[in-house]
């Protein structure tokens, strides 16, 4: 393995599915398997360049922003924009998310695409590229390319290969999503015209780096009323994406008209741009706003769980049924959100300062480890509920009865899928939730409370779900249905063994991430962290 | 005695060219038109004869540009008549009568 | 020995290991589809005996036995997950490998002709391997894997004949019920972590024992009971105990190793473990109010279910009811204190046998009766006790098995749960004599019922049955295989041996005291305090419970036979004819209250109550549905129209301002042009008129503008 150079291995991430996109584009288009294998290709060499990332990422520097150009390249000085790209404990499990689910999600659609193969792959290669340079830029000009770019595949891909209402979601998708962007947008501008950055040849700075750093709070001559817009304002863009309530109405649609490819990924990884963004930019960046904020966050967080929960209860759309769920998991990612920007003079009683600040970085490590899982967990039940969809061209649940007796395999991959996502210990989903409610609790106790009510109610309805679809009296039409194709295990494969591990062993993705959590509280605190050594 | 003076001339010329303006203005018959352009035409050379002699000449006997110009009016006045003439005869022959008040082809 | 304790980890992981083998190569095996879980038990039940047996040694302390790895750091402050082997743990581990060794062997038998039994097995060998895990676990977080991963396994034992939609709703119906239980369980454990930033049960009870303020020892009280609740959920204590008789819709072996003998104990077990962080609290009455409530509660529990056990006909059902009754009674006695936790702990063991005894006990006879029933072609309940009789004759083994589970269970003298039940209402009624009481009377109900159930099952005559034709046949009914009987038979050994074992010698009470004191670790002298109400230090204590005073060992004596006399009186004397003169049902109105569970059973859609929940949960669910749809959805979609509104307002503004400013000035330019031709008469005169004016008005204005110039 020829050793990378930090940088040029995250440009090697971010532009990768870039070339292989205009490669895909140019093959001819009747040459469908060699479409198809070429974008898998791609997105396998990228999940290896991801690995490789991996491997020579710095977990002591976990905090500290690696791999970025020694010297700060610029893209286009005169609007003070730099081209600053780096990795963190924060971003590299999302990285790593982010190609795997590619990979899995273009894996799976090999089967179910059947018409204009080739603008598919394209675009969705075109999409890890959007995704990729989210997660991996330093420079918030550049971010906001990255985040727009995203949007527009996504859109095509609902559009075009979507369900009988594809043109009404993607265009709900795009536009809903654009107005936060827009918001975000001005907020940015705000930031960028009242920075004051010497280093810049423009005076002011994009520069996340610049802005993270706690020194530089002075340098930032905004008004403290204005901070607080800002904040909602980024807020905005990112609770929608995450999707927080009330602003998650367009994922049901989203999700039920997308492919199941475009499902996959936009729970996988496209709802984690947004929590990625809340963690990154609206905490550290406006701490005091945050923390004005932090009841209205919390209560936000509570109704994603509570809310989430019972409506997805009430659903009979199968798919609808997981994008509820989603928008209950999301919940605890804000949940560990909402901790985080609790003050610590408003910490319940009984709790030490040290205990305070320990719920906090545990509440946060738990939000985050909840994207991972539930970018697998449900990416791998949205992938279920293809694979249903594909042989019964229907997702309505009433209609389908005793499918355990004629997939059995099935059965057992879905029971298990649901019960990581109801969170049953020792499979990922437990971990997320355990660490967010084990953090949140410490930092609010009773309201955090409340949220077990969501846990117990997500339990009910995945059973509920599963005694529907499977158990019970076989329904005839449904006798010969084959049970999981090698294809179809192939691709589930890896999500359950994800699943499984991560469960069994959180480290894998906790360890780059709890110092860069303890980095976040710290920055907000303007202090250096005690570390709680108990006796 | 009672002197001719300069300003006798030019109430002279005022009195025939305001005659003139009025008769080109109001006369109905073409060629009564055309005559009071000659009216109006000469009283101009009354003037500008008058001047000449009672002005210039007064300072200085070899400044006789009004006469000149009297002159070049008189041949100015004779080709231009000449030309409505022409015209009037032609308008004549087409429409046997030659009343200003009808001729207004180029009305809007 | 030590090396049985630096291999404990092996101990759940044979047992996965046979679940994976099951799951994924199920099929394969064929006939020998039972050798990897069994396989893997007895490679857990050998270490298990080693571990137990390092525990013995008299100089074994706590700190050996506990082994570790750092699972995970959150703060840079390390959450280690790891596993703690005490005489607690080491009774435990004996009582699920052993009891479940001989019920993995039992279901060979009994499960012979399912198509499923693969799966089966599989489900067994992962719900041992999470038993085993909760049972080593030295921290919340392993406690809660093992934990949730029985409930788990309960939902898919009990739910394995899924085709009968009943045995559907049983399953689900454990599962969210203990879920509640659960989510109760994790705010107890959030709090302890929030107040001390530990999950291990070491570091939870270092923190207890520390001074601290008043808000915080509240705190650790109101966690202790937090936790508590899990426990409620799971060893169905009351209000949650309506989960356990809808689970013997599972079959007969899963009844007995799930809900008799281990996972039903796992919350006495971990109220147990958990004892010197129970013992914190308020000290009025030298017993803390974790305590209190625990005990008041499994009190109440005890004399619930015994009283629906008592006009129960299903055999399955009494003896679920049953194991309610003993749960009930194990949290009472945990909750009397330091010789209550002796007392209890010991009914856990004890009751584990006997109770797996008498479960699989039934599970032979509903096997031999379904079977008799269809050869001779009789629709009937095999379950039903009204339809047995007279089994004593042609079920020997099964019978004398069963007679002396029974036995040790009313609490026999001599037999196991004599001296356990002993223990129990000594403590109890030393230190709380309500509930000493009320258990006095709980075990007179079990004496009785059992007596009751005996009579009905095994005494009189075997009964006739209508096939339909007209004739009445007796049933042909013979004994279960040796597969099935001989675990019965090794149980009934142990059912009897293990009293004697323990109760005259007391050794078992050292043992454990030892073990607790040393839990309690820094907090030791304090929860001395605790243990005994008369302030006695721990050799004390155990002073104290070797030299009992005679009287409850009279009670319980004088109890159990009371309810055998009872039950020889209404039942042994003579057969009742059918279940329409069952003698119970004189109790007329508490026989329809007993029976209806008392109606208590939340879930169930028949109760009112069960029903209003059930509607108003699906309700509330529809109804924020709906407001999500018409609400908020309706609000983006408004936008979106809003948005089309706009556009053709846009559109008409472009159409007639701004093109129409355009046209405007096209229109004026005419209009100017159309106004000003008319100066165009085509009369000669007229333009001259206007050159004239225009020239006369020139000579005026130039001669105003410039009257003073060029002069």
């Amino acid at each position: 393995m020829m050793d990378f150079h930090g940088p040029q291995l995250l440009n090697a991430l971010i532009f990768l599915p870039l070339v292989g996109a205009f490669v895909v584009l140019a093959l001819p288009g009747k040459q469908e398997g060699l479409i198809r294998w070429t974008s898998l290709g791609f997105a396998f060499a990228e999940l290896v360049l991801t690995c490789v990332l991996w491997r020579n990422f710095d977990m002591l520097r976990a905090e500290d922003f690696q791999f970025m150009y020694p010297k700060d390249l610029w893209w286009i000085p005169e609007l003070g924009v730099k081209y600053k790209v780096g990795v963190d404990g924060l971003s590299l499990p999302l990285v790593i998310l982010t190609s795997f689910s590619t990979v899995v999600a273009i894996g799976y659609s090999f089967v179910p695409i059947k018409t204009r193969i080739k603008e598919y792959f394209a675009l969705f290669l075109l999409l890890e590229v959007g995704m990729m340079g989210t997660f991996l830029s330093l420079d918030i000009f550049l971010f906001y390319v990255f985040w727009e770019i995203s949007l527009v595949p996504m859109f095509l891909i609902i559009g075009i290969w979507g369900g009988p209402r594809r043109e009404y979601a993607a265009i709900k998708f795009f536009l809903y999503t654009l107005i936060g962007s827009l918001a975000m947008l001005l907020a940015i501008l705000a930031l960028y015209f009242t920075s004051e950055d010497a280093g810049s040849p423009t005076g002011h700075t994009f520069d996340v780096t610049w802005y993270l750093n706690p020194r530089n709070r002075d340098g930032l001559k905004m008004d403290p009323k204005a901070l607080v817009l800002c904040f909602w304002a980024f807020y905005l863009a990112f609770a929608i994406k995450v999707p927080a309530w009330p602003f998650h109405t367009w994922l049901p649609d989203a999700h039920v008209e997308a492919p199941t490819g475009g499902s996959i990924i936009l729970a996988a990884v496209l709802l984690k741009m947004g929590t990625y963004g809340l963690l990154r930019f609206c905490l550290p960046m406006f701490p005091d706003a945050a923390r004005g904020a932090a009841p209205v966050l919390m209560v936000i967080a509570i109704i994603n769980i509570i809310y989430g929960s019972f409506v997805a209860m009430a659903q009979t759309d199968l798919k609808k049924l997981v994008a509820y769920s989603s928008v209950g998991h999301m919940g605890f990612v804000l949940l560990g959100f909402a901790s985080a920007a609790q003050s610590v003079y408003n910490r319940p009683d009984g709790v030490s300062p040290e205990m305070f600040e320990l719920g906090q970085v545990t509440a946060l490590n738990g939000a985050v480890f909840q994207m991972i899982s539930h970018g697998i967990i449900t990416g791998g039940l949205f992938l279920l509920v293809g694979v249903i969809y594909e042989r019964s061209h229907h997702r309505d649940i009433d209609r389908y009865g005793g499918l355990a007796v004629a997939m059995p395999q099935y059965y057992g991959v879905t029971t298990f899928m649901c019960f990581a996502s109801l969170g049953l210990p020792p499979l990922a989903g437990f971990i997320g939730e355990f660490a967010a409610l084990a953090g949140a609790f410490t930092v609010w106790r009773w309201l955090a409370g409340i949220c077990v009510i969501g846990v117990v109610v997500t339990a009910a309805y995945f059973l509920w779900l599963l005694q529907r679809v499977f158990l019970g009296e076989l329904n005839p039409k449904y006798q010969d249905y084959p049970d999981l194709t090698k294809h179809e295990k192939l691709c589930l494969a890896p999500l359950v063994l994800a699943t499984f591990l991560l469960g069994v062993w959180p480290k894998i993705v906790l360890e780059p991430v709890d110092p860069a959590m303890q980095q976040i509280v710290r920055v907000m605190g303007r202090e250096r962290v005690k570390s709680a050594q108990l006796p | 005695m009672f002197e001719i003076g300069l300003s006798h001339y030019l109430v002279l010329s005022a009195a025939l060219f305001c005659i003139g303006a009025y008769g080109a203005l109001a006369r109905r018959n073409a060629v009564g038109v055309l005559m009071c352009f000659e009216l109006m035409l000469n009283a101009v050379n009354i003037n500008l004869v008058a001047f000449s002699r009672y002005v210039a000449q007064a300072v200085d006997p070899n400044l006789f540009a009004g006469h000149v110009f009297a002159a070049l009016v008189i041949t100015v006045a004779a080709a231009e008549t000449s030309i409505g003439l022409a015209l009037i005869i032609n308008i004549y022959r087409n429409r046997d009568r030659i009343n200003v008040d009808e001729i207004d082809l180029m009305k809007w | 020995m030590n090396a049985a304790i630096d291999y404990a980890w092996l101990i759940p992981v044979f047992p996965f290991l046979g679940f994976l083998v099951n799951v994924f190569y199920g099929t394969k095996l064929k006939d020998k589809y039972w050798a990897p879980p069994i396989v893997g038990m007895f490679g857990s039940l050998l270490i298990s005996t080693g571990c137990l047996l390092a525990t013995l040694d008299p100089n074994f302390q706590r700190a050996a036995g506990h082994r570790f790895i750092e699972w995970v750091q959150f703060n840079s402050v390390p959450v280690n997950l790891g596993y703690q082997i005490d005489a607690l743990a080491a009774m435990m581990l004996m009582v699920v490998t052993f009891i479940g060794g001989l019920i993995f062997i039992y279901s060979v038998g009994y499960m012979a002709h399912d198509p499923r039994r693969h799966r089966f097995f599989a489900y067994l060998s992962l719900f041992a391997a999470a038993m085993l895990i909760l049972v080593l676990s030295d921290g919340f977080i392993g406690l809660f894997i093992g934990w949730e991963g029985v409930g788990l396994c309960s939902y898919f034992l009990i739910g394995f004949w899924f085709e009968k939609p009943t045995v559907r709703q049983c399953a689900k119906k454990a599962f969210l019920i203990t879920r509640l239980g659960d989510a109760g369980m994790a705010l107890g454990m959030y709090l302890l972590y929030s107040l001390s930033g530990r999950l291990d049960f070491d570091g939870v009870f270092e923190f207890a024992a520390q001074r601290q303020t008043e808000t915080v020892t509240g705190l650790i009280v109101l966690s202790a009971i937090l936790v508590w609740i899990g426990p409620v959920g799971k060893s169905a204590q009351f209000p949650l105990h309506i989960w356990l008789p809808d689970a013997m819709a599972g079959p007969t072996p899963v009844s007995a190793l799930i809900h008799a003998a281990t996972m039903v104990a796992a919350g006495v077990y971990l109220i147990a473990r958990l004892f010197p962080l129970f013992a914190i609290g308020a000290f009025t009455d030298g017993l803390s109010t974790p305590l209190t409530v625990v005990g008041y509660v499994g009190a109440l529990t005890a004399v619930v279910a015994a009283t629906i056990g008592v006009v129960n006909n299903d055999i399955k059902k009494v003896l679920a009811y049953s194991t309610v009754s003993q749960l009930g009674f194990m949290m009472a006695a945990l909750g009397c204190g330091g010789g209550g936790y002796i007392a209890g702990v010991f009914h856990l063991m004890t009751h584990a046998f006997f109770k797996a005894l008498l479960f699989l006990g039934s599970g032979s006879v509903i096997h031999a009766v379904e079977h008799g029933m269809h050869d001779a072609h009789v629709h009937a309940d095999p379950q039903d006790m009204w339809n047995m009789g007279g089994l004593r004759k042609c079920m020997k083994t099964t019978y004398v098995t069963y007679l002396i589970g029974a036995l040790a269970l009313s609490g026999f003298p001599l037999m196991a749960g004599f001296w356990s039940k002993d223990e129990i209402l000594h403590h109890a009624l030393d230190e709380r004599p309500i509930i000493g009481g009320m258990l006095a009377f709980a075990a007179f109900l079990t004496a009785f019922y059992m007596t009751r159930q005996m009579f009905l099952v095994f005494g009189g005559e075997q009964r006739e049955f209508d096939d339909g034709h007209g004739h009445r046949h007796h049933l042909h009914i013979h004994d279960s295989p040796l597969v099935m009987t001989v675990p019965l038979m090794i149980l009934a050994v142990f059912s009897l041996g293990i009293g004697l074992l323990v109760g005259p010698t007391h050794k078992f009470q050292h043992w454990m005291i030892k073990s607790l004191e040393q839990a309690a670790g820094g907090g030791g002298a304090r929860l001395a305090h605790h243990l005994h109400s008369s302030h006695d230090s721990i050799p004390q204590v155990i002073v104290a419970a070797m030299t009992k005073p005679p009287y409850p060992m009279t009670i319980s004596l004088f109890v159990a036979t009371v309810g055998f006399l009872l039950g020889f009186a209404l039942y042994g004397k003579q057969q009742v004819k059918s279940e329409t003169e069952d003698p119970v049902r004189k109790l007329g109105g508490l026989h329809t209250f007993f029976k209806n569970l008392w109606y208590l059973d939340f879930y169930e859609p028949f109760y009112p109550l069960g029903a209003a929940l059930r509607q108003f949960y699906f309700t509330v669910a529809q109804a924020m549905y709906r407001f999500d749809q018409r609400v908020i959805d309706a609000t983006v979609n408004t936008v979106g129209i809003t948005g089309h509104v706009l556009s053709r307002v846009y559109q008409l503004i472009d159409i007639f301002i701004v093109d129409g400013l355009v046209n405007l000035a096209g229109w004026a330019t005419k209009w100017c042009g159309d106004r000003s031709r008319r100066l165009q008469t085509g009369l000669a005169q007229n333009y001259m008129l206007v050159v004239t004016i225009g020239v006369l008005g020139l000579i005026c204005v130039s001669r105003m503008l410039w009257a003073g110039a060029a002069r």
